[in-house]
């Protein structure tokens, strides 16, 4: 198995590129799939994943969400995360489809 | 007597079915079995790119074993844009919500809830006025089931108007009772100071506060209302031959009750927190009846304990001194009757009982000693046994199939799933769902949800959500306390309730108690010879 770099890039709708660590990335088992080569998706080999979904803004607050979670990986009894209440439909749904 | 013979249901039984329609992505008339296994794919219809290669059999052999029962709509496009009518009109509703709320704010600060009341209170004054032509014997019970609810309420407001902390709401063929019914209960105070002329002077302010004692005994009630639950003046709770097929875990804000009876239901766990009410920690003992109910047992309990005869022989072959440390002593014991060929489920749980009694007598000797003052119920509540646990994805869909039947796991659970980045942590979903209790007007968003394209799993969590904000609030979880909206897993726990004087297990003698936590990191069961004192 080919050695896969330590950070992968997310890309939101309208273009903004995100570099996030790998690891924190895969908390979500959908990137996880995406990411794992033995399921033979495009994303495995350039560590590039496509959001038609999500604009700049969502996309930022989960990346915002994914290093929040793997900083504190294992710490107990800390604060919520924050972010606009405007977000949050989107962020549910953004969630629900990222399993995280 | 006569147990009803529906089948029991589970708590989450009320959550809307997924139609079979919904959970499939349109297209190829590829037959449901390969294409339920081609799903993978087609979840991912927002990224960017297809597979290099889609032969399904690759496919199906690289999923993730927890992924297996999960099924998700591909959605085509973000929902919320999907609908601009609908989201519009979700705003429009926001907005006026959040007025409504400043609004409000005075009103609802100062008195409790009156305004409420007193719809109900001339709601239930209506009912009477209806019932007071056709009904002019105050001693005739109706036979007739519809008007059993207006009948209750009017038996409230006599109580209410007549000071009577008795309420008895028994065998009226109730089959509903609403929180409109329940809720002039509030304003029950005790007959003698309702006499008085003079108003109460400070210290009759204790006395004031009365006992309520409510009976709904012999109805056909299949849930309860909220309301009940903030009648915090219960002191007597009787729901004995009903169809209930659970205790809500609210059960344990009605603090001053010393008499609960839940007998002749269709309960087969306990909530968590009825634990609470059985483990009198002040000395003020409750009476719970809890049976008959069809509580599910860990295993079998009929019959001797294997471990008769034999466990007072190798005690005393054991170097059983003062200092010996009772798990070791208790682990040798094992080891011996397993080389005796004597150990099995029964003797591992009887071996438990004996280990929580002996830590048990040991804390009391300890705590005598040291001229604590400790105060003893004479019953013993020890843990026993756990299930497996059963894990939820961060939208309440199990992680394996799992069946209805809970039975106790006694080796070191054999499935637990990992967590990549913290396991304690709420999802990101999770946040969402709370802030959008906090700030959405969750029923409108509900009743526009078909039209919103979300894949069902988020629909039932919405629903969740919804039903959470609108009933008894969101859920605590059992390990870490803080509150949740999406269950990540739960399992079932049997303690031990009874006498130092019962020698062995009896099915009389085990209560189940349903635990849920908040994450998978919160999913830790009790620790072996654990017990409340
Ligand atoms: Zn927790």
């Amino acid at each position: 198995m080919a050695e896969q770099a330590d950070y992968v890039t997310l890309v939101s709708s309208d273009g903004y590129s995100y570099v996030v660590q790998r690891s924190a990335a895969c908390i979500s088992p959908a990137i996880r799939r995406m990411l794992d080569p033995a399921n033979g998706f495009l994303e495995s080999k350039t560590g590039v994943i496509r959001f038609d979904n999500f604009h700049a803004i969502l996309l930022e607050t989960i990346v915002k969400y994914m290093y929040y979670n793997e900083k504190n990986k294992d710490a107990r009894d800390i604060a919520d995360m924050d972010f606009p209440d405007s977000l949050c439909l989107e962020l549910v749904w953004a969630a629900d489809y990222l399993d995280i | 007597m006569a147990l009803p013979s529906s089948p029991p249901l589970l708590p989450d039984d009320d959550l809307p079915s997924v139609p079979a329609s919904l959970s499939l992505n349109s297209g190829s008339g590829v037959p449901i079995g390969s294409h339920s296994r081609k799903r993978q794919h087609s979840d991912f219809a927002g990224f960017s790119s297809d597979p290099l290669f889609s032969d399904s059999t690759e496919d199906d052999s690289v999923l993730d074993v927890d992924e297996q029962p999960r099924r998700k709509r591909a959605v085509r496009g973000p929902w919320w844009s999907l609908k601009k009518r609908g989201e519009r009109s979700l705003r429009r509703t926001m907005a006026k919500k959040e007025r409504l709320e400043v609004a409000d704010s005075g009103v609802w600060m100062g008195s409790d809830a009156s305004d409420v009341s007193i719809d109900g209170i001339i709601a239930s004054q209506q009912k009477m006025e209806e019932l007071a032509v056709e009904d002019d014997n105050e001693q005739q019970l109706p036979t007739a089931a519809p008007d059993a609810e207006a009948y209750a309420a009017r038996i409230i407001q006599t109580c209410v108007d007549g000071g009577k902390e008795a309420v008895d709401l028994s065998d009226l063929a109730l089959n509903h009772i609403s929180n409109t019914t329940l809720r002039p209960l509030h304003h029950l105070i005790k007959s003698s100071f309702n006499e008085n002329l003079h108003p109460p002077s400070e210290d009759e302010f204790g006395p004031l506060t009365p006992s309520v004692k409510l009976y709904l005994s012999t109805n056909q009630l299949t849930a309860l209302p909220t309301e009940l639950f903030s009648l915090a003046n219960i002191t007597v709770l009787s729901l004995r031959n009903n169809h209930l097929t659970h205790l809500p875990p609210a059960i344990a804000r009605l603090i001053r009750l010393s008499e609960l009876n839940i007998s002749g239901n269709d309960i087969r766990c306990l909530p968590w927190e009825l634990l609470d009410l059985v483990h009198c920690r002040d000395g003020n003992h409750r009476q719970i009846l809890v049976r008959p109910n069809p509580l599910v047992q860990p295993i079998e309990l009929s019959g001797p304990s294997p471990l008769r005869g034999q466990y007072q022989r190798l005690m005393k072959s054991e170097d059983f001194s003062r200092f010996a440390d009772t798990r070791e002593t208790i682990a040798k014991i094992r080891q011996k009757l397993h080389e005796q060929g004597l150990m099995n489920l029964r003797g591992e749980l009887e071996l438990r009982l004996k280990l929580g009694r002996m830590l048990r007598m040991q804390y009391l000797q300890d705590a005598s000693r040291s001229s604590a003052e400790v105060r003893v119920c004479r019953e013993e509540l020890i843990y026993l046994a756990s299930s497996s646990i059963r894990y939820f994805g961060v939208d309440g869909t199990p992680l394996r199939r799992c069946g209805e039947d809970w039975t106790a796991s006694l080796t070191p659970p054999a499935y637990a799933p990992t967590a990549f980045g913290c396991d304690t942590m709420p999802s990101l979903l999770e946040l969402g769902l709370r802030r959008l209790q906090a700030k959405y007007d969750l029923p409108h968003l509900l009743s526009i949800l078909p039209d919103l394209n979300v894949s069902p799993t988020l629909a039932s969590a919405i629903q969740r959500a919804t039903d959470n904000a609108g009933a008894y609030g969101n859920e605590t979880c059992t390990t870490c306390g803080h509150k949740y909206v999406v269950a990540r897993a739960e399992w079932v726990e049997w303690w031990f309730n009874g006498y130092p004087s019962q020698p062995e297990l009896s099915a009389e003698t085990v209560l189940p108690f349903l635990r849920r936590a908040c994450s998978w990191g919160c999913a830790r069961v009790t620790e072996m010879g654990a017990f409340r004192c």
